[in-house]
C-alpha cells in the first residue's frame, strides 16, 4: 500500500485483526444490507444503517455536523480514536461513509482494504454481540469541507467544461439499465448519461477480492480517460455511492486535489426537466 | 427486465458477482444460506462468479435471451 499518495487512509485485514480490541480504535461497519450486520460483524464493530443513520429524513440529504457528531459520541469515538469503516460489495457504502465523515470535516478515519468480503474470504472472525462504548463528547474538529460534494446547480454550470466520471456500468451509462443488475431497476425517469462524461466502473478500481488495484494500475485505468490529477473532476453515479468509492481512489489514493462526488448523482440529473442526456 | 435466479449446491452465503461480456462488474450479492441468488440483467452473455471462503471460486457463463423472464442457473462449488 505504499505506492498510494495517502497510503495511511487504508489498513489491512491482519493490522484489523490485531486491533479489535483496541480502545483507540472504533471499528464501524457501514453496509448496503442492513442486516448483513446482525448476521455477523467484526468484534468491537459497532453498526451504521447507510439510509437510516447518515440522512437527514425526511429531506434526501445528510446529516449535518450536529448529527454526525452525536453518532460517533454514541459510537464512544474520542478526539484521538483512529475510525475504522468497513462494509461489503467492495466498500460501497463504507466508501461513501469515509467521504461523509471527510466532506463534515472528521480526519482520523480509514477503510478496512477489501472490507467484509476480503475478512470473511480469508475465515476470519465475525461475532454478534453488539459492543457497548462509553459516550463521549466528541465534536468534528474541522468545518464541513464544502470542496469535496458538487450539487446539481454546480453540475449544470460546468456539465462539458471539467471531467466527469460516471461510475456506473456500462449498461447503466448507455442507458440499457437505471440502476445495478441485483437492484429493482427503478430509479431516475430517464436513463443515459451527463453529457460529455466518461465511463470508468467503479469495480475497475477493484481487485475480485474487493482490494484495491496498486497506484500503478490506478493511475493507468483513469490516465486513460484523461484524468491525471490536472483539473478538476465530478464523479457520480446513481445516488452517490460507488462514486464515493471513486472519489476514495483518486482524491485519497492517488491524491488528485480537486475531485468531487456529486451524490445527487443519476436519481437528481436523470430527473431534472429540460436537461441535456446523451445515451 | 430478465431475472436470473441461481442456486449454487455448497454457495451458502457465497459471494456472487455478474459481470458483462467486456468483464465489467455488473453487481454483487450473497447468496442465502441455501445458496440461492438473484439479479436483474437486460438480454445479453453474462459472467457469474462465486467466491466463499477457503479459496472456493465458481465461474459461470449464461446467455439471457429478449423473450426470457426467468432463467435459472444451477451451480456448484466445492466444499
Amino acid at each position: 500500500m505504499t505506492d498510494y499518495a495517502n497510503p495511511d487512509v487504508l489498513v489491512d485485514t491482519e493490522w484489523l485483526a490485531q486491533h479489535v480490541n483496541d480502545p483507540a480504535v472504533r471499528i464501524i461497519e457501514v453496509d448496503e444490507d442492513d442486516t448483513a450486520y446482525e448476521k455477523g460483524h467484526i468484534r468491537n464493530a459497532v453498526g451504521w444503517r447507510w439510509f437510516e443513520d447518515l440522512h437527514a429524513k425526511p429531506r434526501r440529504d445528510y446529516i449535518n455536523q450536529a448529527g454526525l457528531n452525536r453518532l460517533l459520541r454514541q459510537a464512544g469515538v474520542a478526539d484521538d480514536t483512529t475510525i475504522v469503516l468497513y462494509g461489503g460489495n467492495n466498500n460501497w457504502f463504507a466508501s461513501y461513509a469515509f467521504w461523509l465523515l471527510r466532506y463534515l470535516g472528521v480526519d482520523n478515519v480509514k477503510l478496512l482494504n477489501g472490507g467484509r468480503k476480503r475478512w470473511e474470504l480469508e475465515s476470519r472472525e465475525l461475532v454478534t454481540e453488539v459492543p457497548q462504548f462509553k459516550a463521549t463528547k466528541f465534536k468534528a474538529p474541522n468545518k464541513v469541507r464544502k470542496e469535496l460534494r458538487a450539487l446539481r446547480n454546480e453540475v449544470l454550470r460546468k456539465a462539458g467544461k471539467v471531467d466527469f466520471i460516471d461510475v456506473r456500468s456500462p449498461e447503466e451509462f448507455r442507458g440499457e439499465m437505471l440502476a445495478p443488475a441485483h437492484l429493482p431497476q427503478e430509479s431516475a425517469m430517464v436513463a443515459g448519461h451527463i453529457p460529455g462524461a466518461k465511463n470508468v466502473p467503479w469495480s475497475r478500481a477493484a481487485n475480485e477480492d474487493g482490494t484495491f488495484k496498486s497506484a500503478d494500475q490506478l493511475r493507468e485505468l483513469y490516465g486513460g480517460v484523461g484524468v491525471s490529477g490536472e483539473g478538476q473532476v465530478i464523479a457520480y453515479c446513481r445516488i452517490g455511492e460507488r462514486s464515493a468509492h471513486t472519489w476514495f481512489v483518486l482524491h485519497e489514493l492517488l491524491g488528485y486535489d480537486d475531485v468531487e462526488n456529486y451524490d445527487g448523482s443519476w436519481t437528481e440529473y436523470g430527473s431534472l426537466v429540460g436537461v441535456p442526456v446523451e445515451w | 427486465m430478465p431475472r436470473l435466479n441461481g442456486t449454487i449446491e455448497g454457495g451458502a452465503q457465497a459471494f456472487v458477482q455478474l459481470r458483462d461480456e467486456g468483464g465489467d462488474f455488473v453487481g454483487e450479492v450473497r447468496a442465502d444460506d441455501a445458496g440461492h441468488f438473484v439479479f436483474y440483467a437486460i438480454p445479453g452473455h453474462w459472467r457469474v462468479i462465486c467466491l466463499a471462503p477457503g479459496g472456493r471460486r465458481v465461474e459461470h457463463e449464461v446467455d439471457m435471451g429478449s423473450s426470457d423472464v426467468d432463467v435459472d442457473l444451477d451451480l456448484t462449488i466445492a466444499v
